[in-house]
């Protein structure tokens, strides 16, 4: 039996991601060095390891006999990482990859993730000093000047301090779409306030500023379930403590009461928080992390400095929101079917396992994989999901979605076409996935129903100020 | 299925059996902007750059496709092509020596329009015809929005609708009956992006498809490559064809090829990582980190095969790209079989690496300043086809 055990380690970060890469192995050459036949690839999801990569199992791949194989790890964003072992017949051989190390303990899984640098506090246009300051290559001496300008640019502007957060009053209805346009053409921007700055003091430093929030308990994560069972449940308690919706406000004044009339402040980065992730059943280690980059841009407003991600720390489900949000699902391929065919996202809707946003993010995965429009078992729990939990737009978005693949006759594109309308009414969804695909679906439509056409129009001004690089919703204003 | 009236048709198969699926390309080149920067500024257009890359990089994808593009299940049946460029050229295919110079139609809303039509009538024959849409030129993006500029983008009257809006033509094309669809879209990434600021929806319908009158119950794949190199400046050298579009050619020639299963195939969800990696290795970082909209129900599917390589395309680079001009670098065959190859990076003036032509097996990779510290960091490893990455670190 010869065999590569492998899994990848994150310095400094919390607990672990069982399926978050992806390793292909294949044999190179045989221990002599000669190359052989090209031989089937293996593919599998690895795990990775925080603290001292101590935690989580090892991915076991079976090899043909001893020589030299080679690795690659797909991560959800950033180039692959390849390794080269010499393994002799017999021989059972642990790795453990570790990856390039964050200074922050609170920073590990953003690394992993590819969301933060690196090194954060090494500016990307340092050189070292013995570096010539130029190439003599022309034109590679004009690109890394124009790109080292546009950072230092960055730099220079960055935010000294981090932005202040409020609740924002986002109402659970289709006016919602309306408010952010309104507000990112120049008007009132007063609902993206209520009441006072909330009290949540973060931790940092001069390039990053992250707040640690207490995760609900179990008893708050049911409420928290509960409310999405009703579409305009009452603010209370656990809204104030657990608000839906965030603004996180760079240069907000620091008066207390709004001021009337359009607001002359900085960018507001409007973010849905999945409070409710883990319903009664969180882990020690998971948690969500809400993570304001001083310096790096949003890709929507690449000239000012400053971004806000929101991250969920989830052993299970963490990998593949990362690979969802940049992307690169097909680069996963079908290695995290395993996560899926263990019905979580099913159990999730049904109260057995974590809460029912869990079963929208399985939801968008399947619709978006289906091989089929024929009626599979998960098509009753779309149904499901839109009808039991009202305070979530995503499910009938997603159940509409599904129905336009499925449409036969134009009642049933109607039918559809109903569902899409209903998800709109219902406010702005958790997941920036679940807005791309009503996107997409509604052109699809357009062709046939013309409102569709409309809504398509009406929702544009909320996905042209999307994130496109996260999972859930995060809106730059 | 037929050739029918089309202006654009560059490439048709007659002999191909009209009942067998095939490939069907529609390529859109766009370097002139009529109310871009120039005498026909328009408010709106007018900080459209003209370019000169998108019409070579059109035809060198029409190229490929017409001489090296191989799906048993699904081969090349036709090309369309749009060019607008500031002087018309007639395209000749290469390799296909005696074919009529052809005379592409300019790449206007209208002609594009008539030639997507034509284009998703013939794929409309049956469910396992694969499409092909490629764009080059001018592109906007932001949030989950994106918009293919044409050369009449920015005519007063109706500055957005020369167009295509990238959602609106992947959701219609969800209608159509062919499973498989590829977008390749090469766009410089520029301040066109702030004309979603005052213009949510920028962009026409260039195609109109029926709902579900697919005839089958295989939901469409989509596979959607989008580049994420920031400003002109990247996109391409003049008069060359662009970064990307460079990129996806070698990826498809030899780049992209798994031969594990037998057949040297391109899926393409290994078009997408070798693209990725070649990009990386021909513009620096700093340009490299725009975001892109997200190819969310990308499957990877069989795109092409190529005969087994016979040689690794090695590319190799360093760590740090200051020393780029400097650098010389060295492949040593460690057990002295094959000669040694040596290339100095001033010679590799339009890439940011090196590329060796090497033998399967293991071999040392080495490198030399003119004055050190600091040192290349030498590296061994088994090289296996179709290519290699190779990066040294420069060590202080």
């Amino acid at each position: 039996m010869t065999q590569l055990q492998v899994k990848l380690h994150q310095p400094w970060a919390r607990g672990y991601i069982e399926a978050g890469a992806v390793a292909t192995v294949r044999l190179l050459a045989d221990s002599s060095g000669t190359v052989t036949k090209a031989g089937r690839t293996q593919q599998k999801p690895v795990a990775i390891s925080g603290g001292n990569g101590e935690f989580g199992p090892y991915t076991v791949f079976d090899l043909p006999g001893g020589g030299y194989y080679g690795i690659d790890i797909t991560r959800p964003r950033g180039p692959d990482i390849s390794q080269e072992y010499l393994i002799q017949e017999g021989e059972v051989r642990k790795e453990t990859i570790t990856m390039a190390a964050s200074p922050h303990e609170y920073l590990g899984w953003q690394q992993y993730a590819g969301i933060v640098r690196s090194d954060p506090y090494r500016r990307e246009t340092d050189r070292s000093p013995d570096a010539p300051a130029s190439t003599g290559i022309k034109r590679l001496d004009t690109l890394v000047l124009k790109g080292r300008s546009r950072i230092e640019g960055l730099y220079r502007r960055r935010a000294q301090r981090a932005p202040r957060v409020f609740a924002a009053g986002v109402p659970a209805s289709g006016v919602a779409w309306a408010l952010v346009k309104e507000a990112a053409g120049g008007g009132g921007r007063d609902w993206t306030r209520v009441g006072d700055p909330l009290d949540w003091a973060p931790q940092g430093d001069a390039e990053f500023a992250v707040w640690f929030r207490t995760m609900p308990s179990p008893g708050e994560g049911i409420d928290l379930v509960d409310q999405l069972r009703t579409k305009n449940a009452p603010r209370g308690q656990l809204d104030r403590l657990f608000p839906r919706w965030l603004s996180f406000q760079a240069g907000a004044r620091r008066t207390k009461a709004p001021k009337p009339g359009p607001s002359t402040s900085g960018p507001i980065d409007l973010a849905s928080v999945p409070w409710s992730w883990w319903g009664e059943q969180p882990h020690q280690d998971e948690e969500i992390r809400l993570l304001y980059d001083l310096v790096r841009p949003s890709p929507v407003d690449r000239r000012i400095p400053g971004h806000l991600t929101i991250s969920v720390q989830d052993r299970r489900w963490s990998g593949l929101l990362e690979f969802l949000a940049s992307g690169r699902l097909n680069r996963a391929g079908d290695v995290f079917d395993g996560v899926l065919r263990s019905d979580d996202a099913e159990s999730a809707l049904y109260g057995k396992f974590k809460g029912p946003l869990v079963a929208v993010a399985g939801g968008i995965v399947l619709i978006a994989q289906a091989k089929s429009t024929e009626v599979q078992r998960w098509d009753g729990w779309l149904e499901n999901l839109s009808n039991w939990f009202p305070g979530i737009p995503d499910g009938p978005i997603l159940l509409g979605c599904r129905r336009v693949q499925q449409a036969k006759s134009s009642q049933e594109l109607l039918t559809a076409y109903g569902h899409l309308r209903e998800g709109i009414e219902r406010g702005i969804p958790f997941f920036s996935a679940s807005i791309r695909m009503l996107a997409l679906a509604l052109a699809q439509i357009g062709g046939d129903i013309p409102d569709a056409e409309e809504s398509g129009r009406y929702i544009a001004p909320v996905s042209s100020r999307i994130d496109p690089d996260q999972p859930f919703t995060v809106i730059r204003l | 299925m037929s050739n029918g009236n089309d202006p654009a048709l560059a490439f048709f198969d007659d002999a191909h059996p009209r009942a067998d699926p095939g490939t069907h390309v529609l390529i859109v080149g766009v370097g002139k902007y009529t109310h871009g920067k120039g005498a026909g500024a328009s408010p709106v257009g007018g900080d459209l750059r003209q370019l000169t890359s998108p019409p070579i990089s059109a035809r060198a994808i029409a190229d490929w496709f017409i001489e090296s593009f191989k799906n048993r299940k699904k081969p090349l049946v036709s090309v369309s092509l749009l060019i607008s460029e500031e002087q018309p050229k007639a395209y000749s295919p290469r390799g296909r020596a005696g074919a009529a110079p052809f005379n592409a139609p300019a790449a206007t809303l209208a002609n594009v329009k008539k030639a997507a039509r034509i284009w998703a009538d013939r794929l409309s024959s049956h469910q396992d015809n694969m499409a092909v849409f490629y764009f080059c030129g001018h592109g906007a993006s932001l949030g989950q929005q994106a918009a293919l500029l044409l050369e009449d983008f920015g005519e007063p009257g109706a500055a957005f609708d020369g167009a295509i809006d990238v959602n609106v033509l992947r959701g219609t094309m969800k209608n159509s009956a062919a499973i498989q669809q590829v977008y390749l879209l090469d766009c410089c990434r520029t301040n066109a992006d702030d004309l979603y600021r005052n213009e949510p929806s920028i962009g026409s319908r260039v195609l109109s498809l029926a709902s579900f009158q697919r005839g089958h119950s295989a939901p469409p794949q989509q596979f959607v490559l989008f580049p994420t190199i920031d400003g002109e400046e990247a996109f391409g050298i003049k008069d060359r064809a662009s970064v990307f579009s460079s990129s996806i050619v070698d990826a498809l020639v030899f780049a992209a090829a798994d031969g594990s299963t037998g057949v040297w195939r391109t899926t393409t969800g290994n078009l997408l990582n070798a693209v990725d990696q070649l990009v990386r290795l021909r513009v620096p970082e700093q340009l490299t980190k725009r975001s892109k909209p997200n190819a969310l129900d990308a499957t990877s599917f069989d795109f092409n095969e190529i005969d087994e390589p016979a040689v690794t395309r090695s590319f190799v680079t360093i760590s740090d790209l200051a020393f780029w001009g400097k650098v010389e670098l060295e492949c040593v065959d460690p057990a002295g079989v094959a000669a040694s190859q040596k290339k100095h990076s001033r010679d590799s003036s339009a890439e940011t690496c090196c590329a060796f032509l090497l033998n399967e097996g293991r071999w040392r990779f080495t490198g030399w300043l003119p004055n050190s510290p600091p040192n290349i960091q030498g590296h061994e490893r088994t090289v296996r086809v179709p290519v290699a990455y190779v990066t040294l670190e420069v060590k202080p």
